[in-house]
């Protein structure tokens, strides 16, 4: 009998292929060293949010009813992730600065609508569906690149891994999360509502990624235009310690 | 009708590009709500051109996002 995390893992993996398409047109982008702070950014805004959504998850879990068996272990579980993801923002904001572009600029400017939805909805659940939900968004996000991966894409367009900070902490910490979720959502009681739930999550928060990756792609392309680059960067252009190198 | 048929019907799996006697499988497993939110979300399964391999890795190498 397959375990809730493979069932999960198996739904997720049926319905991610548009997304792994985009996320690759995005880390393989010809001009990623110039498409590489607005990536950084629309990454931000979802992880700025990550800690301050657990702490709500847990508060929504405590509120729960005195008959729900799992809202006690959810509150505790969302809690401790809530301090180990708290402050991670700032590696990203610590990246762009590191390219030049200062933390107030990305500070000051709006996160991307599409961000803010794949964020919302996992809000809708937790108030007026269960906090569980949450779960199926944690599944589908926390999957780090690989540390071969990222030296790869370092050598290959000359982004040091100086700023790509973020993504090298999460490459070393995630492993051990993901093997850690799967233990834990296994042993929990899960009743059928609780798995259609997460799982319609997951569905939703791949929908939503799907929209965050194509407004990196397309506010990119605006960069050109200058008309229409009035929601990127406008930093002076970024140098680098060595030009975009074809593969 | 089966939930590869719903989603046909949905228009989100290609008929002309069938999936996979795993794929029908893992699909047929899903439960009404699931399949619900993938039509809802019009999650395309079964293009080709979506789930083509990458290249230079995999999806797990080049990972997702940071929660």
């Amino acid at each position: 009998m397959m375990t809730h995390s493979g069932r999960l893992r198996e739904m997720i993996s049926l319905v991610r292929g548009r997304l792994d398409s985009l996320i690759r047109e995005v880390w393989f982008h010809p001009r990623l060293s110039e498409l590489y702070p607005e990536f950084l950014f629309a990454i931000y805004g979802v992880t700025a949010s990550s800690s301050p959504a657990m702490r709500v998850a847990a508060e929504r879990c405590a509120g729960a009813s005195t008959g729900d068996p799992i809202a006690a272990w959810l509150s505790t579980y969302y809690l401790e992730h809530a301090d180990e993801e708290s402050g991670h923002e700032q590696w990203l904001l610590d990246d762009l600065a590191s390219l030049g572009i200062p933390r107030n600029l990305a500070l000051q400017r709006l996160p991307y609508a599409s961000v803010a939805a794949l964020v919302g909805v996992q809000y809708y659940w937790m108030f007026h569906v269960h906090p569980i939900a949450f779960l199926g968004y944690i599944a589908v996000l926390e999957e780090p690149a690989s540390m071969e991966f990222l030296e790869t894409v370092s050598r290959r367009t000359g982004i040091s891994l100086t700023s790509m900070s973020a993504h090298v902490m999460h490459a070393r910490l995630d492993p051990d999360h993901v093997a850690e979720f799967d233990a834990t959502l296994d042993a929990l009681p899960l009743t059928q509502h609780h798995q259609d739930l997460i799982s319609v999550s997951a569905i939703a928060t791949v929908a939503h990624l799907e929209s965050v990756f194509s407004d990196i792609l397309e506010h990119f392309e605006r960069i050109s235009n200058p008309a229409g680059a009035a929601t990127i960067f406008t930093a002076p252009r970024i140098a680098l310690a060595s030009a975009s190198r074809e593969l | 009708m089966t939930n590869v048929e719903r989603l046909q019907q949905a228009g989100l799996v290609q008929t002309h590009i069938p999936l996979t006697p795993d794929e029908i499988q893992s699909v047929n497993a899903l439960s009404p709500a699931e399949i619900d939110a993938l039509i809802s979300v019009r999650a395309k399964l079964g293009d080709a051109f979506f789930q083509r391999k990458v290249k230079d890795g995999d999806s797990h190498r080049m990972g997702t996002v940071m929660v």
